[in-house]
């Protein structure tokens, strides 16, 4: 992964085409009714639903073979912490259904709704922002936060740090690089002198990226960048009905569920 | 000839430094000019060209005493707003003066920075992106780019603002040698066809010898030696002394008058090399 535009994987999905404002709202909605279902109703059904509808936003918008894996091994090891500490330190009354022998941990249905519940409290919402980040370009949600008001001095910060993400990323390969030419093998020694040898990449680090801050720095000044109280925006986004819809959408499929699910399915 | 930039008794002190880094220096540069600064490392040049751009006090501080001129305005108390009417720079490292994750945005960025409408950024984007070779690429994202690619882009960001003067800080020295060409050339043509005035901080200097109008040698935060490159190259350089080499041809040159061959001038192009050397052999055939 080169990240050359940042966290944005260029093309043309459904995702990839509506407004960054509608976007947020969204993830902002799986946030919501995340948390409703983690902490309040608990039905691992309506939290797994929710968990689908956002891994087909993800799918849908064809992201690299990272994000699969990244997110892939995300749920994985989120589900199965969850479910091995859950149970243990929540003691919930409930069915038994296993119970580990020495530690004595007791798994009962309750236990297992709660730990399912809130594994998809946590990767719900963590997919859809990522998926924001897949599918906007990082101009483009800069100026959705500008247009919602954020300063837009403070709101380009973020902008900058995934623009230099590629940046960051040659930056460290050349020091490792270098590091390694000198013998000092990263792989190798036990923990305290690995430890030693990532200051060794850590510390020069720091040293260029500051020195490629003060640099950044001018080269926003000479760019005008901060020199009015506003600025223009030439390629403007367009709220469309398109994107009212889809938020609609999203949002009737989350509550329908919800009513329907906790209704009919109850666990 | 208006005057474009005037410096006068110029001092620079970074904070927490002992040293000026620029010491009463004077220049003066009319407008349409095209000079070449050059110096040895630390000699002051960065600084310079900073406090042209106000950037020295306003973003790094400093103590500056002296006067500085840019047509009518004194970029040590103007905004940056009034500045980049001006005058705007390009800098060393392509990398660190792009900002935004694609060709169009780069370009766009100052633009709508000052706050130009729509419609007039539109199409000073896609005026610069033509004249520095770059159309087509408007999606494409600047670290996906060659380094002289990279180097255009950051001149077409800033020429969109049409400045009067652009300030190049050794815009070619992480550039391979097609990044080289590609950026010179690029400069060649602004002077040629656009005729901005061009401040260029440069190591090389075959590329331009025929058509910069001026060369200022700084040392030591001082202006040492200053003209056209005939009168600058006529006394023999040093490259070790003065950061730079001078044109081969001069380097030929002036080995040749120290082994005793008498030469009417130093040449500083290989044209004026070959009539140089043709008039010697024709004046030997026709004594003997
Ligand atoms: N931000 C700073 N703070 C303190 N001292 C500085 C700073 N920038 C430069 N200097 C010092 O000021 C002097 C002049 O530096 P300057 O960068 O202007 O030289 P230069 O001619 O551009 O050199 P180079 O060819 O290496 O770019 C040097 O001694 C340098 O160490
Ligand atoms: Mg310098």
């Amino acid at each position: 992964m080169s990240f050359e535009y940042g966290l944005y994987v260029p093309g043309r999905s459904v995702f990839h085409r509506i407004d960054p404002r509608a976007k947020i709202i969204w993830a902002l909605t799986v946030l919501a009714f995340s948390i409703y279902n983690g902490n309040y109703v608990m039905n691992p059904i309506y939290g797994g639903m929710i968990y689908a509808s956002v891994l087909i936003a993800l799918i849908s918008s064809k992201p690299t073979s990272f994000w699969y894996k990244l997110f892939g091994g995300l749920s994985v090891a989120i589900l199965f912490f969850s479910l091995l500490f859950w149970p243990a330190s929540v003691p919930l009354g409930g069915k038994p259904l296993l119970v580990i022998p020495v530690l004595g941990w007791k798994y009962t249905d309750l236990a297992l709704r709660l730990a399912l519940s809130k594994a998809f409290l946590v990767l719900s919402p963590i997919i859809a922002i990522a998926t924001i980040f897949i599918t906007s370009r990082p101009g483009d949600l800069f100026q959705a936060l500008v247009k919602w008001r954020f300063p837009y001095r403070l709101a380009y910060i973020p902008i900058l740090a995934l623009r230099f993400l590629p940046t960051v990323i040659v930056e460290i390969r050349t020091i490792i690089d270098a590091q390694k030419s000198r013998a000092l093998e990263l792989e190798k020694g036990s923990i305290p002198s690995r430890i030693r040898k990532y200051v060794a990449v850590f510390v020069p680090l720091m040293i260029r990226m500051m020195k490629s801050a003060l640099e950044l720095g001018v080269a926003l000044d000479s760019k005008g960048f901060g020199a009015m109280k506003t600025r223009t925006f030439s390629k403007e986004l367009r709220w469309r009905i398109y994107d009212t819809l889809i938020l609609i959408m999203f949002t009737a499929l989350y509550a329908v569920m919800l009513i329907v699910i906790t209704r009919f399915l109850a666990w | 000839m208006a005057t474009a930039i005037k410096i006068e008794d110029l001092w620079v002190r970074y904070r927490e430094e002992e040293d000026y880094a620029v010491k009463g220096l004077s220049l003066e540069i009319g407008e349409g000019e095209f000079v070449l600064l050059m110096g040895p490392s630390g000699c002051g040049k960065t600084t310079l060209c900073l406090t042209i751009m106000g950037i020295i006090p306003r973003v790094i501080k400093a103590e500056v005493k002296g006067s500085v001129r840019v047509f009518d305005l004194d970029p040590l108390n103007a905004s940056p707003t009034e500045i980049a009417k001006y005058v705007t720079i390009v800098f060393q490292n392509p990398e660190m003066q792009l900002v935004t994750t694609s060709v169009y945005e780069e370009v766009a960025f100052p633009l709508e920075n000052f706050g130009l409408p729509r419609d007039e950024i539109k199409r000073r984007v896609k005026e610069v992106l033509e004249v520095v070779g770059l159309s087509g690429l408007e999606d494409r994202s600047p670290a996906s780019l060659s380094g002289g690619q990279k180097q255009a882009l950051a001149i077409a960001s800033v020429l969109a603002l049409r400045p009067k003067i652009i300030i190049l800080d050794e815009p070619t020295s992480q550039l391979d040698p097609q990044g080289t060409k590609r950026v010179t050339d690029l400069i060649l043509k602004l002077r040629k066809e656009f005729e901005t005035t061009i401040l260029a901080v440069e190591h090389r200097i075959e590329w331009a010898v025929e058509y910069v109008d001026r060369i200022l040698v700084m040392s030591g935060g001082k202006i040492v030696l200053e003209g056209d490159p005939k009168t600058v190259f006529s006394k023999e350089i040093k490259p070790e002394e003065a950061g730079f080499r001078p044109p081969q041809v001069s380097e030929i040159a002036y080995k040749l008058v120290r082994s005793g061959v008498a030469l009417p001038t130093i040449p500083i192009s290989l044209n004026e090399a070959l009539n140089i050397f043709r008039g010697i052999l024709d004046e030997r055939a026709a004594s003997s």
